[in-house]
């Protein structure tokens, strides 16, 4: 019985060590690299052109199937399966906790108005569906920030092809 | 040995025999966010100039998946923050930003090219643009954010594009009044399992040492130093090639997800 518990430990005890890397495995690894030969400053400013061409119009993602009947290929019931299945894009809050408040119709160039600025980018005339949202929603930014919490959110489909545009929390100055 | 004794090791070695299989499974499994906890990253940070005024790189698409069940998105990307900015410090996230690349998100069919921000304020407004499915695997894709001083303050130009512009997407940030004081480039990772992304390379590493002007040029110079790496594991971030004397510019950094 001894002989057979002590082959047994070792390989447990690895095993363990092994497991507890595992669930360690989010550890932060600081490098550098000292033996880098600092060529500091000096350098001039380089130019590099900025992209000038015909700019590609947003699509989105696939969201939405439009019907003829575009108001109701947007019903709140339409939406709120959508979101309680796919969730806002980026939110860390229950996707089930969101409801739909509000659909508006308008042009991008309205949305603008409505949301401080902000556009989809399609174009100043282009239909889009402002879709205003009540629930949890919970965003995370680069390394270093805190997680944001909101009660309030919106997304912004193409009236057209009822691809996903925008969506965010709402902020200072938005109506 | 007698058989009484003999079933307690037996039960031992069984229980080995199940941990050694459950442990390749365990290793597409994480914790990388929930309402309570923030995502995981792989990427590289340079802070070490009062302001950057912009920030480019390069990036190669690569395959990637996030199952329906992922709860959450694997994305490569470039960010250009303020953390010391009165109005970013108390605007929910402690930081704005600007941010660009491409994401993989939770059932989706491809992976998009996407744009962010964050602005100075009080109420963690953030907002995601969703533009269009990213190139195809191996393709190269460039990244530039800068701070336009032609008009009004508070502006950010957002261009995604490839070398020939056959794809040029363009956003604006419009009343961002931060001043860029940190870049960051890499991997974010969300959700708590399946995900997957090959291995992406970022080379040509470059900041805007002035902002925008008439002269309608992105003026720079090359990251000489690794920066700040961090890495989650997952994802995965390492330098393949150190930043310094090019080629290339800005060195090769790389990421990969999730195991």
């Amino acid at each position: 019985m001894r002989k057979h518990i002590l082959i047994a430990l070792p390989a447990a005890l690895a095993l363990l060590a092994g497991s507890a890397n595992a669930q360690t495995a989010i550890n932060e690894a600081q490098t550098v690299n000292p033996n880098r030969v600092n060529v500091e400053s000096g350098q001039k400013p380089i130019a590099l052109p900025i992209p000038k061409g015909k700019e590609t119009r947003p699509v989105g993602m696939q969201a939405i199937g439009v019907s003829a009947k575009v108001e109701q290929s947007f019903s709140i019931e339409t939406l709120t399966a959508y979101f309680h299945k796919r969730n806002l894009p980026m939110n860390m809050g229950p996707a089930a906790s969101i409801r739909v408040e509000k659909v508006e119709f308008m042009t991008d160039h309205d949305l603008a108005a409505r949301l401080n600025g902000e556009s989809t980018g399609i174009g100043a005339d282009e239909r889009v569906v402002l879709v205003t949202l009540r629930g949890i929603f919970v965003f995370s930014g680069p390394p270093g920030s805190h997680l944001a919490r909101s009660e309030r959110a919106y997304a912004v489909f193409d009236a057209r092809s009822g691809n996903l545009l925008m969506s965010g929390t709402v902020g200072e100055g938005a109506q | 040995m007698d058989r009484s004794a003999r079933y307690p090791v037996l039960g031992f070695l069984a229980l080995i025999a199940a941990l050694l299989f459950i442990r390749p499974a365990l290793a597409v499994n994480y914790a990388c966010g929930n309402p309570s906890s923030g995502h995981c990253y792989g990427v590289t940070q340079w802070t070490e100039k009062p302001e950057y005024f912009g920030a480019y790189t390069d990036i190669t698409q690569v395959e990637m998946g996030c199952p329906s069940g992922c709860n959450g998105f694997v994305d490569d990307e470039i960010w250009l923050t303020d953390s010391h900015t009165a109005g970013c410090k108390t605007n929910g996230f402690g930081q704005c930003w600007v941010e660009a690349g491409y994401f993989f998100l939770d059932g989706a069919k491809n992976k998009n090219y996407f744009w962010a921000e964050s602005k100075p304020g009080k109420s963690a407004a953030f907002t995601l643009h969703t533009l269009g499915t990213a190139g195809p695997s191996g393709a190269i894709n460039h990244y530039m954010l800068i701070k336009d001083a032609r008009g009004a303050a508070g502006v950010f130009q957002i261009w995604i594009y490839n070398t020939s512009l056959s794809t040029l997407y363009h956003g604006t940030s419009n009343n961002n009044l931060m001043a860029g004081d940190r870049i960051l480039l890499g991997q974010e990772l969300a959700g708590t399992n399946g995900a997957s992304a090959a291995k992406a390379h970022f080379t040509r590493n470059i900041w805007a040492v002035k902002a925008l002007g008439p002269e309608y040029v992105f003026w720079y110079n090359t990251q000489i130093h690794d920066g700040s790496v961090t890495s989650q594991n997952p994802p995965f971030a390492s330098w393949a090639v150190h930043p310094g004397p090019p080629p290339p510019e800005g060195g090769d950094f790389t990421t990969h997800c999730c195991q």
